[in-house]
């Protein structure tokens, strides 16, 4: 093919948005169907044009960054310019072909899954502006417009969240998962503007070194840009001992600030409270945003500046205990949960956690980690979104969202489905040939390379709590007796529609054959070889086929045991309420939100604001009232009043004239 | 003998108007103000007798002496106003009214007498000019060059042609 | 000096008198028309004191004069307006205390 697709590019962001502005404007008149096939099509569209241009990229000849068609939006100076444009190098790539698969396959489920009625536009309508926003955000040339496109996320997202408006729980979720979002955009912020600061403040010492450095090709000297940043002249630069403040390297702290904001977007440790509540929206949602794209926002940015964390060890320790503390507490969480979404969200918890471990674990000299990290995001799209949208069939046939209550026998029927859902569970738990065991065994393989060997007991511990609870998943809806679960017949069996099979077939396939493709050496170009570490495989192997016997074991052969058992155990039970209440971290927050800043220091603010800034606003006008009132009585009607005071002035003025 | 006349006049119809004009002010009754009003304009044209403007002496006469009072007069006799007489006022307005008025003129006395010096310019000019007659004013009035008179004399005109239309409608049944 | 020459401080003096008494007129006569007489006293001294400046610095000259006429003629049209406008009025109140007619606000 002649023709150059990565001249193209910029198709890419905008294809979404016009098909959501087009879809919007002609939501009163064109019909219901037609909307969505109109929506999913552009998407449809949207996704071939990705693969074109990412084969091309792949096999071109040097595959360095591609900086296309930028153009300039916000000039402020000569180096100071914020440009909207799109960015091509291995991780964007990556990423968009992610974004753009997922999103088509969720338009195609929701399709099947949205009843046809005038709301099912509206949602079409955000979850083409979502992705949008994703593509908007993975393909962003600058950090400024990754900002803009990152906070368009966190709106579209609560657009999504709230879809059942009507519903007060939706509300109250959708408003948790952005005001905690949205908490830690503030450090994002912060660091942005470190980060604009201090290349602003030493702009030309450092457009002077690059311009001496450089042959080959001028790079980018505005001083938001990615190329910028990451231009290893310029961080050299900034190691020099004067950018020390609190002995912390400036770089250090403005990216630990933009630390926080990942955090807040990617569900790590205390900033992970709205990712189960936001299973509220509808399972496409879920699907889409929290197992695929948005909550890996926060590994992108990570990922997009890994050249400026690097330059800190201890930086990157804190990334991996927290890594570490997430995907413990999520599997543990996940262990007790009774409903399929919120099993399925802890599990996302736990899985976000692997994959911020792995970005832990990057050092200047090794990047496997970062590479295991990407690769588990890729591989982990894929079956989480089939094991939503599976989720999604489950609850639309039974009717509930418990796992104790679904009736395992009409589930049984659909045996294609149960299939599907049997490959997706696999690929989790890292059962080999399935994606999932690719992916974790780099993950092991990056812990490993940092020889912190506690880190890689809590890692394969956390491998077998997935399996065990995926396991109990799959066991308790599709194979229990009923006798072992009360089940409730609430729902009619509603019909699986084609739409909502293909693409879970499509994932299906994707989850079996996700893991051969070679990731790592896509990112990155040295990757210090791994296939002869037959033991790594051997531990993870074995640790995902004993969480899978252990939950065989427990829940298809010796339930009633078990169930008597714990139900009898004062301290399990105590274990299981705290777990229950996802270690009430929920409750700290709740806590500290209405006593704490509602009732001492929003009052406060209140009332300072009411009587302080209100009362001087009313007082210029009471001044004004009295001023006026004091000199109404000189407005007489009268004539001869008038001529007194008209006389008295005349003298006044001349008595100082004579 | 000339200047001691014109000394003896001055003094003796200033004196009357100062008189005519107080009892204007003074009286209660609105009728009795006419006429003593008419009596002051007919001093005042005394006045400009003495200042050798003879034309402007006729003029004060014929138009408001027999104009203005007249109709002043028909006006009150017309309106009722004959049976009523005015009221007395509060005090404290007659008090700020007498101190307004008489400040008012102590300025005017203190600046008129520490400005003007005593010399021969401030005195009066008895001689009667070649230039300073009737047929001048007449000239002046509808001279159109530079210190002519012709446009304010044209509007004025119109003007009282306005006013008179307009009262006229005014005062219609 | 009082009894050698008028000088112009005398005539302004009068004026200035007269003056004063108008207005102490207009401020303290509650009747309408007391105050329309008021008024005339007024306009018809500010006449003279054209008529004496003219006399007295430029004798040659008309100016002064012709100045009064236009006063007088001014005069004139406000005191015949300001009474068409109070006959219409009275014809409109039909009051006894007609006087009272527009000083009622005190």
């Amino acid at each position: 093919m002649n023709i150059n697709f990565l001249s193209c590019a910029w198709l890419i962001p905008i294809i979404p948005i016009l098909s959501g502005f087009l879809t919007f404007i002609s939501k009163n008149f064109v019909s219901t169907k037609l909307s969505r096939f109109f929506s999913t099509s552009s998407i449809g569209f949207a996704a071939v044009l990705t693969y074109f241009i990412s084969f091309q990229y792949i096999l071109s000849e040097n595959i360095e960054t591609t900086v296309i068609n930028k153009i300039e939006w916000l000039k402020y100076g000569h180096n100071l310019r914020i440009d909207l444009g799109v960015l091509l190098d291995p991780l964007s790539v990556l990423l968009m072909i992610v974004v753009c698969t997922i999103s088509f396959l969720v338009h195609v489920y929701s399709m099947g899954y949205m009843p046809e009625d005038k709301s099912s536009s509206r949602f079409f309508i955000y979850l083409d502006f979502f992705t949008a926003s994703m593509l908007g955000l993975v393909v962003s040339v600058n950090i400024i417009q990754s900002f803009f496109f990152w906070e368009l996320m966190g709106c579209f997202s609560f657009l999504l969240i709230s879809f059942y408006y009507q519903k007060k729980s939706a509300r109250s979720a959708a408003k948790k998962a952005f005001i905690i979002t949205r908490f830690a955009d503030f450090g994002f912020l912060l660091g942005i503007l470190i980060i604009g600061y201090i290349n602003y403040n030493n702009s030309n010492e450092l457009v002077n070194l690059i311009n001496i450095n450089n042959d080959r090709y001028v790079p980018s000297t505005n001083l938001f840009a990615f190329e910028f940043i990451n231009n290893p002249i310029v961080i050299e630069f900034f190691r020099h001992h004067s950018f020390m403040y609190f002995g912390i390297n400036i770089l250090t702290i403005a990216s630990g600030l933009i630390l926080m904001g990942a955090f807040g977007k990617s569900a790590m440790f205390p900033l992970h409270v709205w990712l189960p509540d936001a299973m509220e929206g509808p399972t496409p949602v879920s699907a889409l945003i929290h197992a695929a794209t948005m909550v890996v926002a926060g590994l992108f940015i990570i990922g997009r500046l890994i050249n400026i964390f690097v330059i800190s060890d201890s930086l990157m320790n804190f990334i991996m205990y927290i890594g570490t503390i997430t995907s413990l507490m999520g599997a543990i969480i996940a262990c007790v949960q009774n409903e399929i979404k919120k099993i399925l969200a802890f599990s996302t918890i736990s899985q976000l956690g692997y994959m911020m471990l792995a970005l832990g674990t990057t050092s200047q000299d090794n990047f496997i980690g970062y590479s295991a990290c990407m690769f588990h995001l890729f591989t982990h799209a894929f079956f989480k979104a089939l094991l939503f949208l599976g989720a999604g069939a489950i609850i639309n046939i039974s009717g509930t969202n418990n796992i104790w209550h679904m009736d395992s026998n009409v589930l049984n029927k659909k045996s294609l489905m149960k299939y599907l859902y049997l490959i997706a569970t696999l690929a989790i738990s890292g059962i080999p040939p399935f994606a999932g065991f690719y992916s974790k065994d780099h993950i092991f393989l990056a812990v490993l390379n940092t020889g912190n060997n506690f880190i890689f007991l809590i890692c394969v511990c956390t491998a077998l709590l997935t399996s065990f609870y995926m396991f109990r998943l799959f066991f308790v809806v599709f194979m229990m007796t009923d006798k072992e679960k009360n089940v409730v017949n609430t729902a009619p069996n509603k019909a699986i529609s084609t739409y909502m099979y293909f693409p879970m077939v499509v994932l299906s396939l994707l989850s079996i054959f996700a893991g051969f493709i070679r990731v790592d050496s896509f990112l990155i170009t040295d990757t210090g070889h791994h296939d002869d570490n037959y033991t790594i495989m051997l531990y993870s192997i074995f640790v995902s086929s004993s969480g899978l016997l252990i939950s065989m074991y427990i829940y298809l052969f010796k339930y009633k045991e078990f169930f008597k058992y714990t139900s009898q155990n004062s301290v399990v039970q105590l274990i299981q309420k705290s777990l229950m209440n996802r270690l009430y971290i929920d409750l700290i927050y709740v806590f500290w939100a209405k006593q704490i800043m509602f009732n001492i220091i929003s009052r406060c603010i209140a009332l300072f604001d009411k009587k302080i800034v209100d009362g001087s606003v009313d007082l210029v006008g009471v001044i004004t009232c009295r001023m006026g009132d004091s000199i109404l009585f000189l407005h007489t009607s009268q004539l001869q009043t008038y001529t007194l005071w008209f006389m008295v002035g005349f003298i006044s003025f001349f008595t100082t004239l004579v | 003998m000339f200047k001691f006349t014109h000394i003896f006049m001055f003094y003796t119809l200033s004196i009357l108007s100062i008189f005519f004009s107080i009892a204007t002010i003074y009286t209660n009754k609105t009728l009795r103000a006419a006429i003593f009003l008419c009596v002051f304009m007919i001093i005042n044209s005394g006045f400009y007798l003495l200042l050798g403007a003879e034309f402007l002496a006729v003029v004060q006469m014929l138009v408001y002496v027999s104009g203005i009072v007249v109709l002043l007069i028909f006006v009150i006799m017309l309106t009722d106003t004959l049976q009523n007489e005015d009221v007395d006022v509060n005090t404290s307005r007659k008090l700020i009214s007498i101190i307004i008025s008489s400040v008012f003129f102590l300025i005017n006395v203190f600046a008129i007498v520490f400005v003007f010096p005593d010399n021969n310019d401030y005195i009066i000019n008895l001689t009667v000019y070649e230039e300073s007659n009737l047929a001048n004013i007449g000239f002046k009035l509808l001279d159109i060059g530079y210190s002519g008179y012709v446009i304010p004399f044209e509007i004025i005109s119109l003007l009282l042609l306005t006013s008179l239309v307009g009262c006229l409608k005014i005062s219609r049944k | 000096m009082l009894y050698d020459v008028i000088s112009v401080k005398q005539w302004l003096i009068l004026t200035s008198m007269i003056f004063s008494i108008g207005l102490y007129g207009f401020l303290i006569k509650q009747n309408i028309i007391g105050i329309l007489i008021s008024v005339e006293i007024m306009l018809n001294i500010v006449a003279l004191n054209f008529v004496i400046f003219n006399q007295y610095w430029y004798s040659d000259l008309v100016d002064g004069k012709i100045m009064s006429i236009f006063i007088i003629a001014i005069a004139a049209i406000e005191t015949v307006v300001g009474l068409a406008i109070l006959i219409l009025l009275f014809r409109i109140k039909k009051s006894n205390k007609i006087k009272y007619l527009i000083m009622k606000q005190r």
